[in-house]
């Protein structure tokens, strides 16, 4: 059997659909009005000269379109093509100036991707609404979202082991509140600490809940105590959240004589699906 | 597909940091990057960033490459430019 043939819970990845959705609206925003500036004279950075200038006309086309696709993505109307539309909407933003560039703007361009591929409108969606709900949906494009969401909590953890970072001076500068420089060292290290587990302890059965609860503890700390940017910090809690569901009803597989084999894909209802090669 | 998701990001983790595509976020990279817009005698000229370009700039990108041709040519009495990044260190670019 292979990965591809795999068919778990559709809620999981409606859910995400819709994280991601919103997540898309705020990145799309960001993106506009940095180019918005350029458009308007303030500093440029193309990404090769040979492209053209951002105008004013383009980034309200832009906008108008990536708009769209948001909202149309968060109701589950053409729920691929929508991820599409969205996903070329945000690599033609980013290839018209280098300052768009932004780590969850590639996170979420990346999740975008995946949606692009997987039925994520099969459920909670305009589109089941209108052509029928489908209950189980190909995991493999999960997949790739949840590994998505691990390699960046992982490279996030790992880039703060330096000097600057872990002696809590960064901390101190984005946070709002005040408090001894030793408390920020402690919690530099808490949030490596947290950002390196979340990259491996969803994929385990044993912590995945506790991980849960570790990230969203993390999302909503960045959330509520630094100074400034919450709506991009929401948006990014939003995408790296999305894929949590997933985890918990992660399928798993053991290995026959015949390849491959899923034992139980858990749901939240207690509904497992079985399959054999 | 996931051992490019590895790749790519653990290419940018061994190059000089911050790097893109490397989810190097609030690392602490940038945190002492500044950029200063001096005259003819060193002192620096108050400049408003929000009219010149969209801050705060990305630390990924190499400032010395436009900005200071930007500042100068939209601050009229600017002499030079003063870039610090952590990657690139510190560049005196003088004004055309």
């Amino acid at each position: 059997m292979s990965l591809t043939s795999v068919q778990v819970d559709a809620r999981p990845v409606a859910l995400a659909r819709i994280c991601v959705g919103i997540g898309y609206a705020v990145c799309l925003l960001e993106a506009l009005a940095v180019l918005s500036d350029v458009a308007a004279g303030q500093l440029s950075y193309p990404v090769l000269e040979a492209l053209p200038s951002p105008s004013t006309q383009l980034v309200t086309v832009l906008g108008m379109v990536g708009v769209l696709a948001s909202v149309l993505l968060i109701l589950g109307v053409l729920s691929r093509l929508s991820a599409f539309v969205g996903l070329f909407v945000l690599i033609v933003a980013q290839l018209l100036d280098q300052q768009t560039y932004s780590n969850h703007l590639v996170l979420c361009t990346l999740l975008l991707a995946y949606l692009a591929v997987v039925q994520s409108g099969s459920r909670w969606s305009v589109d089941a609404r209108l052509r029928g709900r489908r209950d189980e949906v190909p995991w493999w494009p999960q997949l790739l979202m949840m590994s998505q969401v691990s390699v960046c909590y992982l490279f996030a953890g790992l880039s703060k082991v330096n000097p600057i970072f872990l002696s809590g001076e960064v901390l101190s500068e984005v946070l709002w509140v005040e408090a001894p420089n030793s408390w920020f060292r402690a919690l530099a290290i808490v949030t490596i600490s947290s950002e390196v587990f979340l990259a491996v302890g969803l994929w385990l059965r044993l912590t995945r809940h506790v991980a849960v609860l570790v990230g969203l503890g993390l999302h909503g700390g960045i959330v509520a105590l630094f100074d400034g940017g919450w709506v991009t910090f929401t948006a990014f809690a939003l995408l790296c959240i999305s894929a949590y569901w997933m985890f918990l009803v992660r399928p798993r597989f053991t290995r026959t004589a015949s390849g491959l084999e899923v034992v139980d894909s858990e749901l939240p209802t207690g509904l497992v699906t079985t399959e054999r090669a | 597909m996931i051992l490019l998701q590895i790749l790519v990001p653990t290419i940018a983790f061994f190059s000089t940091p911050p790097a893109r595509f490397g989810f190097q976020m609030v690392a602490g990279y940038e945190i002492r990057d500044s950029v200063v817009v001096r005259d003819s005698e060193g002192s620096e000229i108050p400049v408003d960033e929000l009219d010149l370009w969209h801050a705060p700039l990305r630390p990924e990108l190499n400032w010395a490459e436009r900005l200071p041709t930007h500042a100068c040519s939209h601050v009229a009495v600017a002499h030079d430019v003063v870039v610090l990044q952590y990657a690139t260190g510190r560049q005196v670019v003088l004004c055309p």
